[in-house]
């Protein structure tokens, strides 16, 4: 029981979106897929959701292929910034449309989240702000009760106090009706502490793939005075480094030998979003 | 394995497509009863009128173009952001629109049957369907319910072939690249009025003398015909456009 992608490659005319990708993600758990800008998330999610095919490989939901096969595609609930809702519908006619394709879609739990949201049922959906709107497909996502649930950057627009209620609610979610949960976002913070698995892509292929504990235990920071964090860094295993003024942080594979850090450099553990800036500055760098 | 789940996808597009083709009989009612009354009050006041009144099938035929054209992508982005497949949603926007059709065709006969039976018992007011106007031989030497049938399917073909028309339409328009878009919406009228017909009066001679002739005229079935194959061609032609097309997002 998983969405797997084999081998799934997708081009818009001379710009490659996606090369020969191949992940799993089983059955239970939040990932996390973080990517820079055009790195690929949304064209994947797209994938998964057969919004849009790919140029070569394939997706299976629970071992079903999901082009053009509602079984599969049934299983997945797909949120994302681009409204795909018609233009004269209101939220709570979206709400009720939604019920007729999804038995398990609780109504009344909408309609409750709508009230905390401060979201207005009987407003047309293209009308809504662009938090208002995020909100909206919140509440469809977190009423409807799939096993895949692709998130895709689902605090775009919202207030930290409406992020914060999201986050709780998601993990609200989960532990009642458990299912996968792939996240897409930039605010890598924010999810850090939610997640157990890590993708993450760049130009198109995935450069990491393992579970967060994993990821941020594989390595470690080194700060200090920049002179002597180069001297450190000699014939270790860099990941990145970074200078402000006189001080200078690297990011390193591995673990740190305790009697082997000199006087006057600190070592720390990697924070994700940090590990993820980095990462992308060490690979932009290559 | 590939299972589709139509019903909710039947349900979601009657529902999308049925409230403005209430809204269009409605007003056709609307106007046949206007058009009757009328009628009565002119006769009374000038003793005699010449009528002969049908708007519905013309009508009823843009109603079905714009249908055709509007329909398919609001329901078609909504059907895949709820987990259906293209060919679901094509099926069910097609399914839908033959009961549709079928719902027009038959109140077009009741909106004249009713508009005549409210105009005055006079042989110069006549309000009936366009099948009557077009075949009166055929109404008069067949029997009522032959004529029924005939009217409905006659009616039913010219909508379902306007609904594929402007199915196809607008799935080209949607797939289609901006330059393309420019150099169809000016090629395709050319094409079909212009370098079709002067190919076939070139090269079939025949074919267009039986299609604009009193043979052709004289028979609804031709008319069924050619609606028939036009539905079969559009509907062919958007299931190819349809079947890997990307979704768009709707412009906000």
């Amino acid at each position: 029981m998983a969405i797997e992608i084999r081998n799934v490659s997708k081009s818009f005319g001379s710009t490659k979106a996606l090369d020969n990708i191949n992940v799993k993600f089983d059955e239970g758990g939040i990932s996390g897929l973080f990517g820079n800008n055009g790195a690929g998330k949304t064209t994947l999610f797209n994938i998964i959701a057969n919004r849009i095919y790919p140029s070569s490989g394939e997706v299976f939901v629970d071992g079903e292929s999901v082009a053009d096969n509602d079984h599969a595609l049934g299983k997945i609930f797909m949120l994302c910034d681009a409204n795909l809702y018609p233009d004269d519908m209101r939220v709570k006619r979206a709400f009720k449309s939604t019920s007729l394709f999804y038995k398990d879609f609780d109504l009344q739990y909408a309609l409750e989240l709508a009230e905390r949201f401060g979201l207005k049922t009987n407003k047309k959906i293209a009308s809504l702000s662009t938090g208002y709107a995020s909100i909206f497909r919140i509440i469809i996502a977190l009423s409807v009760n799939v096993p895949y649930l692709l998130l895709d950057e689902p605090v775009l627009g919202l207030d930290a106090q409406n992020r914060d209620l999201f986050y709780k609610l998601l993990l609200e979610k989960y532990g009642k009706h458990p299912c996968t949960i792939i996240i897409s976002t930039h605010l890598i913070q924010e999810v850090s502490a939610l997640i157990d698995q890590t993708v993450i892509i760049r130009n198109g292929n995935i450069i990491k793939n393992q579970s967060r504990d994993e990821l941020l235990s594989s390595g470690y920071t080194v700060s200090g005075p920049a002179a002597l964090v180069d001297e450190y860094t000699i014939g270790r295993p860099v990941i990145s480094a970074q200078s402000l003024g006189g001080l200078k942080t690297a990011c390193l594979s591995g673990k740190p030998e305790a009697d082997d850090l000199p006087e006057g450099l600190e070592a720390g553990s990697f924070d994700l979003q940090e590990y993820f800036i980095q990462l992308m500055n060490g690979e932009g760098s290559k | 394995m590939s299972r589709i789940n139509f019903m909710p996808a039947f349900k979601y597009c009657f529902r999308s497509m049925i409230t403005g083709v209430a809204v269009f009989l409605l007003i056709m009612l609307v106007i046949t009863a206007v058009v009757a009354v009328t009628a009565n009050i002119s006769i009374r006041i000038n003793g005699d009128i010449t009528l002969m009144f049908n708007a519905f099938e013309t009508a009823a035929a843009i109603a079905a173009f714009v249908i055709g054209i509007v329909s398919i992508r609001e329901d078609m982005r909504l059907l895949i952001q709820y987990g259906i497949g293209r060919r679901t949603a094509f099926l069910s926007e097609i399914s839908v629109a033959i009961v549709i059709m079928m719902i027009m065709s038959v109140a077009g006969i009741l909106i004249a049957s009713l508009g005549s039976s409210m105009a005055v018992d006079n042989k110069n007011v006549i309000i009936n369907t366009l099948y009557s106007f077009f075949y009166p031989q055929r109404v008069e030497s067949l029997s009522p319910v032959i004529v029924f049938l005939e009217t409905l399917i006659w009616n039913f073909m010219i909508y379902l072939s306007a609904f594929f028309t402007g199915l196809f339409i607008s799935l080209m328009f949607y797939r289609l690249s901006k330059i393309w878009k420019v150099v169809a919406a000016i090629g395709l009228p050319v094409l079909l009025l212009v370098i079709l017909p002067t190919v076939l009066v070139k090269n079939l001679p025949g074919l267009v003398i039986y299609i604009f002739s009193i043979d052709s005229f004289s028979d609804p079935w031709t008319g069924i015909r050619i609606g028939l194959g036009n539905s079969i061609v559009f509907g062919l032609g958007s299931w190819l456009l349809i079947r890997r097309a990307p979704i768009k997002p709707a412009l906000k």
